[in-house]
């Protein structure tokens, strides 16, 4: 252990003597974390989405299927809505739409001023195409609105809920009630005259080639929404606002709002403030630590060859496992200490705030302890100084890039996600991200732990084999 | 104190020793002398125990087989490359290996090593600052810090001015005088005449010829070069009596100059292996 440590007080003071480590392990990685986070935003092609059906009703069912027909989104439906926040958590689909189980019967009585709200649980760290998502949920919602106002089932028992639900409104004044009324018979007067055109319609498709569904939707969209319109605004001058207050609306004006609402809120973000985008970059910025780190570090065995110094420690006597283990633990200790400034000036300079410091420092360890493995892999990988550092980079570059350490993975094509399981820096991003701002429990942090457990062991292992097999030569 | 006995290395199809046989005694020097490519560095790794021999045995007697790493903390080396970090200072490495070496009291073995090579004034400084010579200086310190009873060293005055040149060779026979046992690896002959005990002279992985200077002198270069310089021109004679000659050319007169050269140890040298490059 005396060798162990000797040689890593040694590697170090040499790592903290060259001001071009300075450079690439503090200077660069901040300089990467700042920029992206200033210029944070753009957008994905096809944005993956959970969708968790809670209604067993016709137009939760039918606005489930236009998401998944819809091309720009990658639906992928799951049971609950516990699982459609882990997988947002987890960085597997940039939001979670929830259809309500009450989605059906609040639509139901929308005539009364009920409304059926679909949440939208986004990825803080995917905000653009959290965006785009609720795009896309208004567009369809409004779609759905046309073919559940032009479906005859639905209307007809749309408005017989809403009566009721009028009815039973004790919000509501008699003069109010007898006015809405009135409005929802000249509706329900409207619906039948519809529906009679669209059956005859729907029959004269039958013998005419093509089909004028499109055009049909159309005209009755127009229609419906002149009605409503009016409606509304008829009250509105009238100064007899019917005050109703649906179950689960938020919205401070609910003649205003849509039969469907989107209410989209930030999953990561308990505080009233959503988590800087500095909290997303400067877990890339750590990534790039680490590259330096391993940069620092990686070329150190041959180093030691080419020097003869190697030859020095060997007659110390150290075992190749000590001076491994020596030169590893100083990239371990270079990797935590770098993490600790990253994480100092993230806090206090950039106010990211941490969701789970014990977490936080779980993955820190274990990071270092990862990237250390790695680094005395290539280290023993390479025979002499100038491959250690030329191919090393290179191979080290490529797994940063794809790993999520420039670009986030949430921008990349589909096969360079695929890719990026292979990298350690994209589990080491998913880390440090899952214990600042994606609200891992630990169980959801071992997955990633687990894995960068392994590379660090599977790497000061093919380390010490490299070196041995290298020494016997 | 060191035996190499029987030592055979083959590096695929390249036998780089073969059946190298020599013993270094408790306070000689050992000078091994042979042209690049002899097989004096595949030697030296065989002897502190880093390269494992295909055939025969390094003993240190009193100790074991340098295979065995406690046995290895009897050997200092001072390799031909400068073995030092030059973003440490002077101190901080030989202090540093006094760590590894589990030296009691590193600081001070350091600084007395320091001192004996003569790099206390500059000892505070990185080595990256030093001259060729005063890093072959800390090069020799870091491998007798811990007073070892063996020393390899490889060619330990490669490229030094003439004052580090002294200062390493009084200091090499110093450590000799206090009882190590040291291999001496030099292309430079005068050097191993100068301070040696005894030489071995390899080639191609063989040992040639071992004894004292004198031996070698004696055995293989007996005749000495008499140049006599006339106004007509230069006249060369090899000789076994060269008083004879001057003598002769003396008494023939009309002797401008006279110079007599005595065969040395390079003379033996090229004597045994010849005039070839090897490159």
């Amino acid at each position: 252990m005396r060798a162990i440590l000797t040689i890593a007080m040694k590697d170090l003071r040499i790592f903290a003597r060259d001001r071009t480590n300075a450079f690439f392990v503090i200077v660069f990685p901040l300089a990467i974390a700042i920029f992206f986070g200033s210029i944070f935003g753009g957008s994905s092609r096809s944005i993956p989405v959970a969708v968790i059906v809670e209604s067993a009703g016709p137009v939760a069912t039918d606005f489930a299927n236009t998401l998944q027909k819809d091309s720009t989104l990658s639906v992928v439906i799951l049971p609950t809505r516990e699982e459609g926040d882990a997988s947002v958590r987890l960085g597997r689909v940039a939001a979670c739409v929830i259809i309500p189980k009450t989605f059906d019967s609040d639509l139901e009585k929308s005539m009364a001023g009920g409304r059926a709200i679909v949440e939208v649980h986004c990825d803080p760290a995917r905000q653009a195409e959290s965006g785009l998502v609720v795009g896309k949920l208004n567009e369809h919602a409004m779609r759905a609105i046309v073919r559940m106002f032009t479906n005859p089932k639905i209307n007809s028992k749309m408005l017989a809920q809403s009566k009721l639900a009028l009815a039973l409104n004790p919000n509501m004044t008699s003069q109010q009630r007898e006015r809405v009324s009135d409005v929802l018979e000249s509706v329900q007067e409207l619906f039948k005259q519809q529906n009679r055109e669209t059956a005859a319609a729907a029959e004269t498709s039958k013998t005419i080639a093509g089909s004028v569904n499109g055009d049909s939707t159309t005209n009755t969209m127009k229609a419906n929404t002149s009605v409503s319109t009016k409606s509304a605004s008829n009250n509105t001058e009238n100064g007899n606002v019917p005050v109703s207050t649906p179950p689960s609306a938020t919205s401070p004006d609910p003649f205003l709002a849509l039969p469907i609402q989107i209410q989209s809120s930030t999953l990561a973000s308990d505080s009233t403030e959503p988590p800087s985008t500095f909290a997303v970059t400067f877990p890339q910025g750590l990534a790039w630590g680490f590259v330096g780190c391993i940069g620092a570090f990686g070329a150190g065995m041959a180093e030691e060859r080419r020097r003869g110094t190697l030859m020095r420690l060997l007659l110390a006597p150290c075992t190749i496992f000590s001076v491994l283990a020596g030169k590893s633990l100083a990239c371990f200790t270079a990797c935590v200490t770098m993490s600790v400034f990253m994480l100092l000036v993230a806090t206090l300079g950039f106010h990211v705030s941490v969701k789970n410091w014990p977490l936080l420092a779980l993955a820190i360890a274990t990071c270092s302890f990862a990237f250390s493995g790695f680094t005395m892999a290539l280290s023993g990988l390479f025979k002499n100084e100038g491959s250690a550092r030329s191919a090393g980079n290179a191979i080290v570059l490529v797994l940063a890039m794809i790993g999520g350490g420039t670009i986030p993975l949430a921008f990349m094509p589909p096969f360079l996600r695929a890719a990026s399981q292979v990298s350690p820096f994209s589990w080491a991003i998913l880390a440090i991200e899952g214990a600042v701002w994606r609200g891992f429990a630990f169980t959801e942090m071992l997955a990633p732990l687990g894995i960068l457990l392994f590379i660090g062991a599977l790497g000061l292992m093919l380390g010490n084999v490299f070196i041995k097999t290298r020494a016997r030569g | 104190m060191l035996l190499l006995d029987g030592l055979v290395k083959n590096f695929g199809a390249l036998r780089a020793v073969d059946g190298l046989s020599l013993r270094v005694n408790r306070g000689e020097i050992f000078g091994l002398l042979g042209p690049n490519g002899a097989g004096k560095s595949t030697t030296i790794s065989m002897a502190i125990g880093l390269i494992q021999p295909d055939a025969g045995r390094v003993i240190y007697e009193g100790f074991g087989s340098p295979t065995q790493s406690s046995v290895r903390k009897h050997v200092g080396v001072a390799p031909q490359n400068l073995a030092i970090y030059e973003e440490l200072t002077g101190e901080e490495n030989v202090v540093f290996f006094a760590r590894l070496q589990g030296v009691n009291n590193p600081t001070a073995s350091a600084r007395e090593a320091l001192d004996r090579v003569g790099l206390t004034p500059r000892a505070n400084d990185r080595a990256r600052t030093y001259s060729g010579g005063m890093r072959r200086r800390l090069n020799l310190a870091a491998a007798f810090f811990h007073k070892p009873p063996l020393l390899l060293l490889d060619e330990p005055t490669a490229g030094v001015d003439p004052q580090s040149r002294t200062n390493i060779l009084e200091l090499v026979r110093e450590l000799a005088n206090e009882g190590a046992a040291i291999l001496y690896t030099t292309h430079y002959m005068e050097e191993a005449q100068k301070i040696c005990d005894r030489v071995g002279i390899m080639d191609e992985g063989k040992v040639l010829v071992t004894g004292s200077v004198g031996e070698l002198l004696a055995k293989y270069a007996q005749e000495t070069l008499v140049l006599i310089e006339r106004p007509g021109g230069e006249t060369r004679i090899s000789t076994n009596d060269p008083l004879r000659e001057v003598a002769a050319a003396l008494s023939a007169g009309d002797v401008s100059g006279l110079r007599v050269e005595r065969a040395d140890l390079e003379t033996v040298f090229l004597s045994l292996t010849g005039k070839r490059l090897r490159d």
